[in-house]
């Protein structure tokens, strides 16, 4: 949908980046979706069109049992959290061609969270738990969320999976989802994989310019 | 639990709160008590002539403080169990035991001390009213640490406290072996140990388990006597002993209709040693015969979960062929193909109905069971992915610490216990039941794959591990067995077949007597 329409993707984008802050900071001037936030007190400037930068989102193959990252532009907003947002729409969106869609379609991101010590926590809504059985599956889809915001955003080092804001035990009866869950380089085609390790060195701190890929991974159907 | 205010709240404070508390600029008394839970204020901690300051974040209009900042601000470690909950916080010596079975609770060196209002955990952090601090821990880091560590007095009884879904073993290592006995009175069991030599480790301490309350210890010029408090779902509590080292173990199992055991039980004769019996006192409790009969008696009993049931269907195959349906059937068939063995099995569920994960690990606990095997069958996005696979139990990266650790003092403990630090009344979660037994899992995973594999002639996607949620909490030997891809058609076609769900079935039969014959020679070479 959101390809469809770049024009609904950029409200979207501008409206959750000013909601976000506003949940995160209530009463404090908004910030807005330029690419620094603006020092406390002055005016919210005006919402230009911030810059666009390309990810990695994991999706699996008919080939293999892994997860292939397919490219993906998104806009380089000012928080991680609105960026991991949108990765997450572009997740859910399914892959243009080559890859195999993972996560229910309808499916919805209500929010994103991200704790200062690199603990995220995505809360989905209930369409999320609609996925079909098998383990196989079951493992693909966490993985494909947690290591498609892994590899892009070094500062998220883990992420708690949750459905209409609780917790859940698993997705569909077998793995343990009920704590954070680290990025798993073993389910990520190798270049993937060494970009995963390779971040996760990076730390907490937001460094400008992480996620341009020092490797390119051989992307499929682009 | 989380709603998205709720967590938002969380974040915007953690964030004022990261920092380490500012000695020095505190000021008199606790700063804020703030009304909503979008105000933090600062709390002032003395503690001799140290002044640290910690922020608080007002939860129902009571001033908390994050237990970790909390450690931070006063050079303190954290020991974080799976729950944000469990947690131990080690302060100047001092040792602060928090357990997510009762949150209003916490065990201290020598006692317990009420934590009012209840800790809260809140995006996986623990916090405790500031009134805590002043009330208990400020006083506590006044008084002089408990001894501990390399110099343990080697007379001092040492006690663990050992879980498993449904049951609790409260093992003490004694210095040398005496009579022992264990009478039911009124709430309480009293362990009586006829060693005047013998010393407690600590006075009291409560619990707050389902199975145990509290325990305590009284000293006589004739001996100790442990009084343990039962809890409200205690059934059956036995009582038995183990040489080298010198243990008495005492086993507390669930299920309120199962009258206490075991009125009068002392050393038996196998292990009496030098110490000599008093008089009257006779092993009385079958319980206890029954349990010293385990130690030897070899694989008898196995539980077998058919994966999913009722509204949980599990996979579903492009013809219509669900899991829920194969994982029943073919357990059943491997239920009478192990039965001719003489080996007893249980089913989990016995029918197309629901059941928690949780409470199918119960039933493997509940049964005693020496193995227990999961049995589904797989699907995934990719239409021919196909064969099978063995999972084991992977504990994630975030609590491998403590299942290496729960794995160590099992180890030290000569399989008889698993517990968290020697003296500390370390509550070993459900969840890391299984870390003591991971490598009979994987032996068992290898040995069921290598029989599927030959029996199937399927593609081998080998021996996993992954942290399913079925296997954590397992107490004994525990694998997840995918018997094929139900999204593959040519693999879901044969699933249908009842020659091919025997042919699963006799693989896993086979797999199963193959363990069972490594796992008597080693209990016959090697009796506890």
């Amino acid at each position: 949908m959101s390809r469809a329409f770049p024009d609904a993707r950029a409200f979207l984008v501008a409206a959750t980046a000013m909601t976000l802050p506003a949940l995160l900071f209530p009463g404090s001037a908004l910030a807005t979706s330029s690419t620094s936030l603006p020092p406390p007190g002055s005016p919210p400037p005006a919402v230009g069109q911030p810059e666009r930068r390309e990810i990695f989102v994991l999706f699996p193959s008919g080939e293999d049992d892994l997860l292939h990252g397919q490219k993906r532009t998104i806009f380089w907003t000012s928080t991680v959290e609105d960026r991991a947002k949108q990765a997450l729409a572009e997740l859910i969106s399914g892959p243009t061609e080559g890859l195999l869609p993972i996560i229910p379609a309808d499916a919805r991101v209500r929010e994103f969270y991200l704790l200062p010590d690199g603990t995220g926590f995505v809360d989905f809504s209930r369409e999320l738990l609609k996925v079909p059985g098998g383990s196989a599956t079951e493992h693909l889809i966490s993985g494909a969320i947690v290591d498609t915001l892994a590899v892009n955003f070094p500062q998220v080092r883990k992420l708690g999976i949750l459905v209409e804001g609780e917790e859940i035990e698993t997705l569909n009866g077998h793995l343990d989802t009920r704590l954070p869950v680290r990025p798993d380089p073993s389910i990520l085609e190798p270049a993937l994989a060494e970009m995963l390790k390779a971040g996760a060195g990076a730390g907490t701190e937001e460094t400008e310019g992480t996620a341009a890929p020092a490797q390119e991974p051989s992307p499929q159907g682009r | 639990m989380l709603t998205g205010r709720f967590l938002a709240a969380a974040i915007f404070l953690l964030a004022s709160a990261s920092g380490p508390g500012i000695a020095g600029m505190a000021p008199d008394e606790p700063v804020a008590a703030p009304r909503s839970s979008s105000d933090s204020g600062a709390f002032k901690v003395s503690i001799g002539q140290r002044k640290v300051l910690l922020s608080t974040m007002s939860l129902d209009g009571v001033p908390y403080v994050s237990v970790k900042a909390m450690a931070a601000a006063l050079g303190g470690t954290i020991k974080q169990g799976r729950h944000p909950g469990d947690l131990t916080l080690g302060l100047s010596g001092h040792r602060l035991l928090f357990s997510s079975d009762d949150p209003a609770l916490v065990s201290l060196d020598s006692g317990a001390a009420s934590i009012s209002p209840a800790a809260k955990t809140l995006s996986g952090e623990l916090y405790v009213p500031s009134e805590f601090i002043t009330r208990v821990l400020s006083p506590l880091l006044e008084q002089e640490p408990p001894s501990s560590g390399g110099t343990r007095d080697a007379r001092k009884l040492d006690v663990k406290i050992v879980g498993g879904e449904g049951s609790l073993r409260l093992v003490f290592d004694r210095p040398r072996a005496a009579a022992y006995e264990m009478k039911d009175a009124n709430g309480e069991l009293l362990l009586r140990i006829d060693d005047p030599a013998t010393q407690p480790p600590y006075r009291s301490r409560s619990i707050g388990s389902p199975l145990l309350k509290s325990i305590s210890f009284d000293s006589s010029p004739a001996g100790l006597t442990v009084r343990i408090g039962k809890g409200d779902d205690l059934g059956r509590a036995t009582v038995f002993d183990l040489k080298d080292p010198n243990r008495i173990v005492v086993e507390l199992e669930g299920g309120k209709n199962v009258p206490v055991g075991g009125a009068a039980v002392s050393d038996p004769p196998r292990t009496s040693g030098g110490a000599s019996l008093p008089g009257p006192i006779r092993p009385s409790s079958t319980a206890f015969s029954g349990t010293a009969a385990t130690a030897r008696r070899g694989l008898r009993t196995v539980v077998l979960d058919p994966g999913h049931g009722g509204e949980q269907k599990g996979a579903e195959g492009s013809a219509g062929l669900l899991e829920k349906d194969v994982t029943l059937d073919t357990a059943q068939r491997l239920q009478k193909m192990l039965q001719k063995a003489g080996i007893a099995v249980t089913l989990t569920r016995t029918s197309d109905s629901d059941l928690s994960l949780v409470d199918r690990t119960t039933v493997a606990n509940r049964e005693k069971a020496d193995v227990f095997v999961s049995i589904h069958v797989n699907a995934a996005p990719r239409r021919d992915a196909r064969g099978a696979e063995t999972y084991y139990l992977a504990y994630q990266s975030v609590d491998q610490e403590a299942a290496d650790l729960a794995a160590a003092e099992n180890a030290s403990a000569g399989g008889a216990a698993a517990g968290l630090g020697a003296g500390s009344a370390g509550l070993v979660l459900w969840d890391l039941a299984q870390a003591e037994h991971l490598r009979e899992s994987s032996e068992l995973a290898q040995i069921v794959q290598k029989e599927l594999n030959e029996a199937l002639g399927v593609r081998d996607r080998g021996v996993k591990q992954a942290p399913f949620r079925v296997l954590m909490g397992a107490t004994m030997p525990a694998v997840l067995v995918e018997v094929g891809f139900i999204s593959n058609t040519s693999e879901e076609s044969v699933l249908k077949s009842e020659e091919y769900r025997d042919k699963i079935a006799s693989a896993l039969a086979r797999a199963l007597l193959a363990f069972k014959a490594a796992y008597d020679r080693r209990q016959g070479a090697a009796p506890r």
